[in-house]
């Protein structure tokens, strides 16, 4: 008989405490206060008749049902032995799952993982098919079914032994659910030459830490026939501390010394709550002074660590040793190359000689935690990031009256994000604009046609223009937007026009949907341009006048676009300037149109960066010097770097611009306490056994225990009896009591 | 006091009018009990076929000029022609002293009440009974040390006073026997009745030497130990850890095991005192709270006059 809670049986030492009152109650606390203690001497305990317990049978029945009562708590089952697979005797179809994310790198997880997929693989009969995939972020077969069935039956388990031998744990997040859904689809597949799914069995080898990534399972339908049998690997030690850069982790505000805000987490299980941070050099030492910092366990801190002049200026130093990741199996995606110095050894150094090696001044580090692979977070230098807002208009920055002297006020600046008006009038040259270098432009009313040719030709590259419309703009119009002519006419409204059907849903009014900000009402229009959007092909209206005229209106160019205003900002068109929608506007518009990248302060190892977050758009082919000073070439059409396979900084580099930035570990990871054991179960997985079994074996075990008690449900006869003994001890008790109704009389 | 009835006496009172030791206990003001106790001694005194004297007479003596005439015999002037005074014993010249134990260990009872009110309204009530005859009362209370002392008269207010000081609760953390015996015998020269009203719970050793010191004296000493029921036989009924009244000291007893030695070693110890009363020709009663007042009066009143008899004759 087995029990789900066995702690409970602790309960039946409860039977002896009828005893043991019985027996106290010889010694009594009761005072009598006596005249004169001169004729009584001290009377040491004897046992009296009162101590011997009378009734025996009473005694058992209590006894009995705390002991019954204790047994029904601590659910008791009958563990049976059922088959995986009732009544078949096909061979078996297995998908051996390897965690290799970063959390198994925590002593001795890996080599024991191993160890257990070996032994599986050893265990496999001739006409069993097995698969030995790995998974951390990314799931990668290392051999699959039909690999398996074509190599000899001898040289099967050694060849994926072999190739398991060449794996060790990187630095991704485990995407579990993505792993085993993926794996449930791949045994959820007819084989060949069956008409009917196959089924198998998956075999899930992982420390099934807490951070891993589920949640995907939840209402994902599992296949018939497919069951997963866990093997939860424990770590030698417990506890792990992590360090992490918190969402808001380098401040530029104004005024302020740049800071690094990291968090240091401590899980609920370590042991020690003193840790030292700072920045670090080559090696495990700090460059600077290192703080000292108190995290309790199963809390966390944030710390903040200036970032000093001489750090934001360091440059990068070149490992004298360039170290490789750890895990040789590199994902290149199809439009990615990955090129290594000629002279680059191809040595494997571990992982702290790796993290040591990398750019030295730009890591934290985290001492005093045992586990030390989620101890270190890189974060790129603050660059403050220079916007160039090109005018084009024959306007004076003092003219209150014209739309140019709101706009200069309007567009942000800040340490992080500046943005320069350049004024660009009719006869003056047209601004020179290297590839990549962020822009956006202004055009009020009619250009000149080399302008409008120019802006034409910037618009075509991807880049964003806003026109102010007044009916002798429609030259302009018609050259920037590539279409023929607009007819285009002067309206007042006898009152005023209003803003109405504004579409929420496009980026530049999205900040706007909420309905305590949705209110334009209060903009009102003294004169505008009305036009016919239909004029312009692909154009998107986003607001219209109460006329039903258009107000706003994107039209593509090229890759780029052309915003179309149909009333110019300044009072004197409309209250548009003075109202409080005009800046967030303009600065949902600059982010929008790619001008203004606030690019994410880091990066997660084994996930994609895209181009679009670094600002590197727009600029050709994008070269990406890894940590280990190798290179990877991203096209434009790829859109995003997938190389990013290990923690360090990044550089990119396109056309004239650099950027860097940071990968670093999932923070997901650092939480290493195990899964909840049921926590698979309830997200309908199909596990045959939550806390592993024997291998070799997988064709038959043990039911989950939850599962066999609940369908057992010994405890309700339990507490049937438990329940019988009573209503017998109290019959008992009461025919005793009527024999003898003389006061403590009581059996026991 | 040296004439109680003693006809009276030779009767006691029958049980009808005895006041029920509880229904008396109930009340509140010790002077209450006292009258009570006291009115209804009388009562009984009333109707006893016998009827007392107040005096007591001794012997004849001729009339020398200056004796009151009042007192003179005519009979024995017409018989003999002399004239001869009667003389009486001198009831107003005998002075009672209570000597009452107001110690903690007193402040015991298992009936209700305690045996310090039990000793309290027996000190009342001789006091005022003797009061009412006309006699003078005095008072020392002690613990382990004196506490009032009021030295015997017969005035208006006196036997107030006296109630006043014997209502007051027990105090002390011992009963000593000795410091007013020793007390009384330096105060009180004139040959007296000394009661002393105790539980006697204490060693004898030392109150030997002190009671022969008073009864050398000439005083005529009572002793009165009062205990209660549960004293006289440990009747509890569980276990329990026994907590001396007067020093605190803790005793787990099991009155079951403990009985049979408690009774045995309580009984030497009060037929040590006995005996020692008896060679010092003490009268001593031992009273149970349970017991009612005026029967214990009864039987004082009875020993006494036999114990008066007894001396008038020895005199004789």
């Amino acid at each position: 008989m087995n029990f789900l809670a066995p702690l409970f049986l602790l309960g039946a030492l409860a039977v002896a405490a009828p005893v043991i009152f019985h027996l106290i109650r010889r010694t009594t606390r009761d005072r009598t206060r006596f005249s004169s203690l001169l004729f009584l001497q001290p009377d040491p305990p004897r046992l009296t008749q009162r101590s011997r317990i009378e009734n025996w049978l009473l005694l058992l029945l209590r006894a009995a049902a705390l002991a019954l009562l204790a047994l029904a708590f601590a659910r008791p089952f009958i563990r049976t032995e059922t088959p995986l697979n009732p009544g078949s005797d096909k061979n078996r179809r297995i998908v051996i799952l390897v965690d290799t994310s970063a959390s198994m790198q925590r002593d001795g997880l890996f080599p024991a993982a191993r160890e257990k997929a070996e032994e599986l693989l050893r265990g496999a009969g001739p006409g069993d098919q097995a698969a030995l995939w790995t998974f951390d972020a990314t799931t990668r077969r290392l051999m699959d079914f039909t690999e398996w069935t074509a190599l000899p039956a001898e040289s099967r388990a050694a060849t994926a032994a072999g190739r398991l031998a060449e794996v060790t744990p990187g630095w991704g997040n485990t995407q579990l659910a993505t792993a085993l859904t993926t794996a449930a689809e791949r045994l959820a597949e007819i084989p060949p030459g069956e008409t009917s799914p196959g089924g198998g069995e998956i075999i899930l080898i992982s420390d099934l830490q807490e951070g891993s990534r589920v949640e995907g399972l939840q209402g994902w339908e599992w296949p018939q026939e497919v069951f997963v049998t866990s093997i939860a690997l424990t770590a030698k030690q417990t506890g792990n501390a992590g360090l992490q850069l918190a969402p808001d982790s380098v401040t530029l505000a104004a005024g302020e010394e740049p800071q690094a805000r990291v968090r240091v987490w401590n899980a609920p299980d370590s042991t020690g709550e003193q840790f030292q941070i700072g920045w670090a050099a080559a090696g495990e030492a700090f460059t600077g002074p290192a703080h000292d910092v108190v995290v309790p366990p199963g809390q966390s801190k944030v710390v903040a660590l200036p970032w000093s002049a001489d750090l934001q200026s360091a440059p990068e130093h070149r490992p004298a040793q360039p170290p490789l990741l750890n895990s040789t199996i590199q994902t290149n995606s199809n439009n990615t190359a990955t090129s290594s110095p000629a002279s680059q050894p191809q040595s494997q150094p571990a992982g702290a000689d790796f993290k040591s090696a990398l750019q030295p001044s730009r890591r934290i580090l985290l001492k005093g935690d045992p586990e030390p692979f989620d101890n270190t977070v890189f974060t790129a230098p603050p660059v403050a990031v220079e916007v160039a807002a090109h005018y084009f208009g024959a306007e004076l920055l003092t003219d209150s009256k014209k739309p140019l002297f709101f706009l200069n006020r309007a567009l942000p600046e800040s340490r992080q994000v500046s943005v320069k008006l350049n004024l660009v009038p009719p006869e003056a040259a047209l601004p020179v604009i290297l590839p990549g270098q962020p822009a956006i432009f202004f055009a009020n009313g009619a250009i000149p046609p080399a302008q409008a040719t120019f802006l034409h030709q910037q618009l075509q590259s991807g880049r964003t223009a806003l026109l102010i419309l007044s009916a002798a703009a429609a030259p302009a119009l018609a050259v920037i937007t590539g279409t023929g002519a607009v007819p285009l006419e002067d309206i007042k409204p006898t009152t005023y026009g209003m803003l109405s059907e504004i579409d929420f849903k496009h980026p530049l009014f999205a900040p706007f949907a909420d309905p305590r900000f949705s209110d334009f009402t209060k903009i009102r229009f003294w004169h505008y341009t009305k036009f016919a959007a239909t004029a312009l092909p692909g154009s998107r209206v986003l607001a219209r006048f109460d006329s039903g005229d258009p107000a706003l209106v994107e039209v593509p160019v090229g890759q780029g676009r052309l915003m179309v205003l149909a009333s110019g900002w300044e009072p004197g068109s409309s209250q548009w300037a003075l109202s409080s929608k005009f800046v967030p506007l303009l600065s949902s518009l600059l982010e929008w149109s790619g001008a203004v990248v606030t690019p994410p302060a880091q990066f997660f190892a084994g996930q994609p960066v895209p181009l679009n977050l670094l600002g590197l758009t727009g600029v050709g082919p994008v070269s990406v010097r890894h940590p280990e000073w190798t290179t990877t070439t991203v096209t434009p059409e790829a859109g995003a770097f997938m190389a990013a396979a290990q923690p360090g900084l990044y550089t990119a580099t396109g056309g004239t611009l650099t950027k860097t930035f940071g990968v670093n570990l999932d923070p997901a990871e650092s939480r290493t306490l195990p899964l909840p054991t049921d926590e698979l179960d309830r997200l309908g997985v199909p596990v045959r056994r939550a806390d592993g079994r024997e291998p070799g074996q997988p064709n038959s075990g043990p039911a989950p225990a939850v599962e066999t008690e609940s369908r057992q449900k010994l405890w309700r006869w339990i507490m049937i009896a438990a329940l019988a003994v009573l209503l017998i001890e109290t019959l008992l008790a009461g025919l005793s009591a009527r024999r003898a109704p003389a006061p403590g009389g009581s059996a026991v | 006091m040296s004439a109680p009835p003693s006809s009276a006496n030779a009767t006691a009172p029958p049980p009808a009018s005895r006041i029920d030791t509880a229904a008396l206990m109930s009340i509140r003001s010790l002077e209450l009990r006292a009258r009570a106790v006291v009115e209804g001694f009388w009562s009984g005194l009333h109707r006893s076929p016998y009827h007392g004297f107040s005096v007591e007479f001794t012997e004849y003596r001729q009339y020398t000029p200056g004796d009151d005439p009042r007192h003179l015999d005519w009979r024995v002037y017409a018989r003999s022609d002399r004239y001869y005074i009667r003389k009486f014993e001198d009831e107003t010249n005998l002075r009672c002293h209570l000597l009452v134990d107001q110690s903690h260990s007193m402040d015991f009872g298992t009936l209700g009440w305690t045996k310090a009110e039990y000793a309290a309204t027996l000190a009342a009530t001789l006091a005022r009974f003797l009061h009412l005859q006309g006699d003078a009362v005095g008072l020392l209370s002690f613990d382990d040390a004196l506490r009032d002392y009021l030295p015997a008269r017969q005035r208006v207010g006196h036997l107030r006073q006296i109630i006043i000081a014997l209502d007051k609760p027990p105090g002390g953390a011992a009963t000593n026997l000795i410091k007013p015996i020793q007390r009384i015998t330096e105060i009180v020269r004139k040959r007296a009745l000394m009661v002393v009203i105790s539980d006697f719970l204490t060693q004898l050793d030392e109150l030997e030497r002190h009671l022969v010191s008073l009864t050398a004296s000439g005083h005529e000493t009572v002793l009165f130990q009062v205990l209660d029921p549960a004293e006289l036989t440990l009747d509890f009924a569980t276990p329990s850890v026994f907590e001396d009244a007067e020093s605190g000291r803790t005793l787990y007893v099991d009155p079951a095991a403990a009985r049979a030695g408690y009774l045995a070693r309580f009984q030497a110890h009060q037929e040590a005192l006995a005996a020692l009363c008896r060679k010092l020709g003490a009268a001593f009663h031992v009273l149970s709270t349970a017991r009612p007042l005026e029967q214990a009066l009864t039987d004082f009143f009875q020993d006494r006059l036999k114990r008066g008899r007894l001396v008038r004759r020895g005199a004789r």
